[in-house]
């Protein structure tokens, strides 16, 4: 008879940190190159109508690209202190800062649609009759770009902001884990032995089984929920790759603002 | 996430966003002053300064590994030579 106490314990692999976040960054440099195919045609356009950019940026709101810059680098800034809860384990906090860079979003797209909206009031959309009247040539393909250049970075945001919901899912929810694993402890041991479940202060939560000497080998599966403070750490890798999204949608962002508001 | 243990500090965070904020009024301030074709390009310039903020800070790529380091500076290396071929190309059809 052996009073031999082992514990088991049973943790979450993080996986191959650095693997996931290499595919995060091979995704991102698909995203660079789309959005940087558009930056050097209108480097080019831009090269071709220098003048007409200048009057048609001035039909651009200032004001409202500036605190749309703002609400996104604040997004991104929220972003990264849910991180940083995340690996503190404050995870009330993180969920706080995940919905502030969710609402950050929002009113960036409200701004946005405000923006458009007048515009297509004003007659200024691609195809426009009124455009194709009244504009010359290089303001159209000012008009062309930056629809379609903020069209598909709002697009970007819309995902991002999905993809911030999903992370909220798997940070709030509380699953229902099931492990299995050998446990070769009885190697250990000779004699007849007890397999019990304890509680962290070590009170006998049930016996699992009574072993005798003709037990070979037992596999131990364990079902189980895991408290909020012991989440999954991989949750804090979901955050970071949602994160590295959001901060290039920032960045892109950093090079439309000046590119398309600031030029007249 | 490990080897980012030193690095859980909020504060560092905010004075990045602070510096970034900053950043943004100089760039609007700048393009009130009508530098003209100088001023695109110092706006350039804050956005590329602006934007390795963002990568070497909120990305987290200063404290990443070697491998994604050169990586990301392989496909900086890939886009500009994007723009010289067009470059060197466009202007003179």
């Amino acid at each position: 008879m052996s009073n031999h106490a082992a514990t088991l314990v049973a943790h979450k692999h993080p996986g191959d940190v650095e693997g996931v976040k290499i595919g995060m960054w091979l995704f991102l440099f698909t995203e660079m190159l789309l959005f940087g195919g558009l930056f050097i045609a209108y480097a080019v356009y831009r090269s071709i109508y220098s003048e007409a950019f200048h009057t048609a940026a001035a039909n651009l709101d200032v004001t409202l690209g500036a605190v749309n810059t703002i609400f996104l680098l604040t997004s991104s800034l929220t972003v990264v202190l849910g991180i940083v809860a995340l690996q503190k384990g404050k995870q009330k906090f993180a969920v706080l800062m995940i919905w502030l860079t969710v609402l950050f979003a929002l009113g960036f797209m409200v701004n946005k649609y405000f923006e458009w909206s007048v515009k297509i009031h004003h007659g200024i959309y691609p195809g426009s009759p009124e455009l194709l009247a009244s504009h010359d040539k290089g303001e159209i393909v000012f008009y062309n770009l930056y629809y379609t250049m903020t069209g598909l970075h709002g697009l970007h945001v819309i995902i991002g902001l999905v993809v911030f919901f999903v992370v909220l899912y798997f940070i709030k929810r509380r699953p229902v884990v099931t492990e299995e694993m050998p446990f070769d402890i009885l190697k250990h041991v000779r004699g007849g032995t007890r397999l019990a479940v304890l509680s962290e202060k070590g009170d006998e939560l049930g016996t699992v089984a009574e072993l005798d000497d003709k037990v070979e080998l037992v596999d131990i599966r364990l079902t189980y929920e895991p408290v909020i403070e012991k989440m999954d750490p991989r949750n804090i890798i979901k955050l970071e790759n949602a994160g590295l999204y959001w901060h290039l949608v920032d960045v892109i962002w950093i090079f439309l603002f000046p590119l398309f508001y600031l030029i007249s | 996430m490990h080897e980012n243990d030193h690095e859980l500090k909020y504060s560092t965070y905010i004075y990045v966003w602070l510096a970034l904020v900053v950043l943004t009024w100089v760039t609007v301030f700048i393009a009130g002053l009508h530098f003209g074709n100088a001023a695109v390009f110092v706006a350039l310039l804050i956005a590329a300064f602006k934007s390795s903020l963002v990568f070497a800070w909120f990305m987290h790529l200063k404290n990443e590994s070697g491998t994604i380091k050169w990586m990301v500076a392989t496909l900086f290396v890939v886009f500009a030579i994007f723009i010289g071929i067009t470059f060197t190309d466009y202007p003179f059809r």
